[in-house]
Protein backbone atom coordinates (compact mmCIF):
# COMPACT_ATOMS: atom_id res chain seq x y z
CA UNK A 1 0.00 0.00 0.00
CA UNK A 2 1.52 3.59 -0.67
CA UNK A 3 2.06 5.82 1.74
CA UNK A 4 -0.82 8.39 0.21
CA UNK A 5 -3.22 5.38 -0.17
CA UNK A 6 -2.36 4.79 4.43
CA UNK A 7 -2.87 7.98 4.81
CA UNK A 8 -6.23 8.50 3.26
CA UNK A 9 -7.26 4.91 5.14
CA UNK A 10 -6.41 5.69 8.36
CA UNK A 11 -8.46 9.17 7.77
CA UNK A 12 -11.23 7.31 6.94
CA UNK A 13 -11.19 4.94 9.62
CA UNK A 14 -10.73 7.70 12.01
CA UNK A 15 -13.72 9.49 10.72
CA UNK A 16 -15.72 5.91 11.47
CA UNK A 17 -14.04 4.34 14.51
CA UNK A 18 -11.82 5.54 17.12
CA UNK A 19 -8.21 5.57 16.82
CA UNK A 20 -7.56 3.73 19.79
CA UNK A 21 -9.60 1.00 18.82
CA UNK A 22 -6.87 0.45 15.32
CA UNK A 23 -3.60 -0.15 13.98
CA UNK A 24 -2.64 0.09 10.67
CA UNK A 25 0.43 -0.87 9.11
CA UNK A 26 0.82 -1.23 4.89
CA UNK A 27 0.25 -5.02 5.40
CA UNK A 28 -2.62 -5.51 7.88
CA UNK A 29 -5.16 -3.55 9.81
CA UNK A 30 -6.06 -4.97 13.26
CA UNK A 31 -9.47 -3.08 14.92
CA UNK A 32 -11.23 -4.12 17.86
CA UNK A 33 -14.95 -4.03 17.21
CA UNK A 34 -17.74 -3.87 19.93
CA UNK A 35 -21.14 -5.04 18.89
CA UNK A 36 -24.09 -3.82 20.67
CA UNK A 37 -24.01 -6.81 23.09
CA UNK A 38 -20.54 -4.44 24.43
CA UNK A 39 -18.63 -8.33 23.32
CA UNK A 40 -15.25 -7.09 21.69
CA UNK A 41 -13.55 -9.01 18.91
CA UNK A 42 -10.38 -8.63 17.38
CA UNK A 43 -10.33 -8.48 13.61
CA UNK A 44 -7.03 -8.41 11.67
CA UNK A 45 -7.47 -7.80 7.71
CA UNK A 46 -4.00 -8.83 6.01
CA UNK A 47 -3.76 -6.71 3.01
CA UNK A 48 -1.79 -7.87 -0.30
CA UNK A 49 -1.61 -5.63 -2.75
CA UNK A 50 -3.86 -3.01 -1.26
CA UNK A 51 -5.77 -1.67 -2.57
CA UNK A 52 -6.09 -3.91 -5.42
CA UNK A 53 -6.50 -7.22 -3.98
CA UNK A 54 -9.72 -7.80 -1.91
CA UNK A 55 -8.77 -8.18 2.09
CA UNK A 56 -8.44 -11.30 4.46
CA UNK A 57 -10.39 -10.94 6.67
CA UNK A 58 -9.75 -13.02 9.80
CA UNK A 59 -11.28 -12.69 13.53
CA UNK A 60 -8.39 -13.46 15.63
CA UNK A 61 -10.16 -12.77 19.19
CA UNK A 62 -12.49 -15.07 20.31
CA UNK A 63 -10.34 -17.70 18.85
CA UNK A 64 -11.92 -19.69 17.01
CA UNK A 65 -15.34 -18.37 17.24
CA UNK A 66 -17.97 -21.00 17.78
CA UNK A 67 -21.50 -21.75 16.16
CA UNK A 68 -24.67 -22.43 18.07
CA UNK A 69 -23.69 -25.74 18.64
CA UNK A 70 -20.56 -25.09 19.76
CA UNK A 71 -18.48 -26.37 16.89
CA UNK A 72 -15.56 -24.11 15.86
CA UNK A 73 -16.01 -22.12 12.74
CA UNK A 74 -12.74 -23.09 10.85
CA UNK A 75 -14.17 -24.81 7.78
CA UNK A 76 -15.45 -22.57 4.19
CA UNK A 77 -19.76 -22.30 4.68
CA UNK A 78 -22.04 -20.73 2.63
CA UNK A 79 -24.76 -20.46 4.88
CA UNK A 80 -22.80 -18.92 7.76
CA UNK A 81 -20.53 -16.98 5.39
CA UNK A 82 -17.18 -18.66 6.41
CA UNK A 83 -13.96 -18.76 4.73
CA UNK A 84 -11.23 -21.64 5.31
CA UNK A 85 -9.70 -20.29 8.60
CA UNK A 86 -6.18 -20.61 9.54
CA UNK A 87 -4.49 -20.12 12.56
CA UNK A 88 -7.08 -21.45 14.36
CA UNK A 89 -8.81 -17.80 13.35
CA UNK A 90 -12.56 -17.96 11.83
CA UNK A 91 -12.38 -15.86 8.52
CA UNK A 92 -15.15 -13.89 7.16
CA UNK A 93 -16.46 -13.08 3.94
CA UNK A 94 -17.25 -9.65 2.88
CA UNK A 95 -16.54 -7.86 -0.35
CA UNK A 96 -17.44 -10.23 -3.49
CA UNK A 97 -14.28 -10.21 -6.20
CA UNK A 98 -17.15 -8.61 -8.73
CA UNK A 99 -17.81 -5.73 -6.13
CA UNK A 100 -14.55 -5.03 -5.03
CA UNK A 101 -12.52 -2.03 -6.45
CA UNK A 102 -9.50 0.35 -5.24
CA UNK A 103 -12.28 2.55 -4.12
CA UNK A 104 -13.29 0.45 -1.71
CA UNK A 105 -11.72 1.77 2.19
CA UNK A 106 -11.08 -0.62 4.67
CA UNK A 107 -13.54 1.38 7.20
CA UNK A 108 -15.79 -0.15 4.65
CA UNK A 109 -15.22 -3.58 5.18
CA UNK A 110 -14.82 -2.73 9.05
CA UNK A 111 -18.62 -1.73 9.09
CA UNK A 112 -19.32 -4.56 6.81
CA UNK A 113 -17.20 -7.11 9.30
CA UNK A 114 -19.32 -5.17 12.36
CA UNK A 115 -22.89 -6.24 10.43
CA UNK A 116 -21.79 -9.38 10.33
CA UNK A 117 -20.99 -10.06 14.15
CA UNK A 118 -24.22 -8.45 15.13
CA UNK A 119 -25.84 -11.47 12.63
CA UNK A 120 -23.28 -14.01 13.99
CA UNK A 121 -24.67 -12.83 17.63
CA UNK A 122 -28.06 -13.43 16.43
CA UNK A 123 -27.20 -16.99 14.71
CA UNK A 124 -26.14 -17.55 18.29
CA UNK A 125 -29.61 -16.58 19.84
CA UNK A 126 -31.78 -18.28 17.46
CA UNK A 127 -29.49 -20.69 15.74
CA UNK A 128 -30.52 -19.47 12.03
CA UNK A 129 -27.40 -19.49 9.31
CA UNK A 130 -26.28 -16.23 8.81
CA UNK A 131 -27.22 -16.16 5.05
CA UNK A 132 -31.11 -16.01 6.72
CA UNK A 133 -29.60 -12.45 6.82
CA UNK A 134 -27.03 -11.71 4.69
CA UNK A 135 -27.68 -12.36 0.78
CA UNK A 136 -24.19 -14.03 -0.93
CA UNK A 137 -22.67 -13.18 -4.28
CA UNK A 138 -20.24 -16.10 -6.07
CA UNK A 139 -17.02 -15.01 -6.41
CA UNK B 1 -42.60 -1.20 29.28
CA UNK B 2 -40.34 1.67 29.26
CA UNK B 3 -39.19 3.90 26.38
CA UNK B 4 -35.24 3.29 27.08
CA UNK B 5 -36.77 -0.77 27.32
CA UNK B 6 -38.27 -0.29 24.19
CA UNK B 7 -35.34 2.02 22.48
CA UNK B 8 -32.67 -0.89 24.10
CA UNK B 9 -34.37 -3.55 22.28
CA UNK B 10 -34.36 -1.84 18.61
CA UNK B 11 -30.46 -2.42 19.74
CA UNK B 12 -30.60 -6.10 19.91
CA UNK B 13 -28.30 -8.14 17.60
CA UNK B 14 -31.68 -9.78 16.43
CA UNK B 15 -33.03 -6.29 15.40
CA UNK B 16 -30.51 -5.30 13.71
CA UNK B 17 -30.17 -8.41 11.23
CA UNK B 18 -33.63 -8.63 10.74
CA UNK B 19 -33.12 -4.49 9.31
CA UNK B 20 -30.78 -6.03 7.12
CA UNK B 21 -32.72 -8.85 5.94
CA UNK B 22 -35.64 -6.31 5.22
CA UNK B 23 -33.68 -4.24 3.43
CA UNK B 24 -32.33 -7.35 1.28
CA UNK B 25 -36.21 -8.55 0.89
CA UNK B 26 -37.17 -4.77 -0.23
CA UNK B 27 -38.43 -3.51 2.95
CA UNK B 28 -36.80 0.24 3.22
CA UNK B 29 -38.30 1.68 5.96
CA UNK B 30 -36.07 1.10 8.63
CA UNK B 31 -31.73 1.54 7.95
CA UNK B 32 -29.07 1.34 9.86
CA UNK B 33 -26.42 4.17 11.54
CA UNK B 34 -23.19 3.31 13.45
CA UNK B 35 -23.44 6.14 15.93
CA UNK B 36 -20.12 7.97 17.44
CA UNK B 37 -20.33 5.39 20.32
CA UNK B 38 -19.92 2.27 17.75
CA UNK B 39 -23.41 1.36 18.46
CA UNK B 40 -25.58 0.10 15.27
CA UNK B 41 -28.70 1.68 15.51
CA UNK B 42 -32.07 1.57 13.82
CA UNK B 43 -33.58 4.43 12.25
CA UNK B 44 -36.55 5.42 10.05
CA UNK B 45 -35.51 6.26 6.35
CA UNK B 46 -36.85 9.15 6.52
CA UNK B 47 -34.59 10.21 9.16
CA UNK B 48 -31.61 8.62 8.33
CA UNK B 49 -30.22 11.91 6.73
CA UNK B 50 -30.82 14.26 9.89
CA UNK B 51 -28.56 11.41 11.78
CA UNK B 52 -24.81 11.68 12.27
CA UNK B 53 -22.73 8.71 11.81
CA UNK B 54 -21.87 6.47 9.09
CA UNK B 55 -24.87 5.30 7.46
CA UNK B 56 -24.28 0.88 7.59
CA UNK B 57 -26.99 -0.21 5.37
CA UNK B 58 -25.98 0.58 1.91
CA UNK B 59 -22.24 -0.89 2.54
CA UNK B 60 -23.79 -3.91 4.68
CA UNK B 61 -26.29 -4.79 1.38
CA UNK B 62 -23.58 -5.40 -0.48
CA UNK B 63 -23.10 -8.95 -0.79
CA UNK B 64 -21.15 -10.89 1.06
CA UNK B 65 -19.14 -13.02 -0.75
CA UNK B 66 -18.05 -16.57 -1.27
Amino acid sequence: MTEERMKDEFYALSQAFSPKQFRLTSSTLTIALQTNSKRIYTVRMELVNHPYNVPEVYVTDPKPLTDYTGKPMLEASHPMHTLTGKNGWTRICHYGYTQWHPGVYLYQVAVKVRVWLEVYETHLKTGYPLDRYLTTAEG
Amino acid sequence: MSFWKKNQQANDCTEVSEVIKNQHDGNRGVELIMNEDGEMVAVPSSQVDSVDGIKATEIAKKDYYM
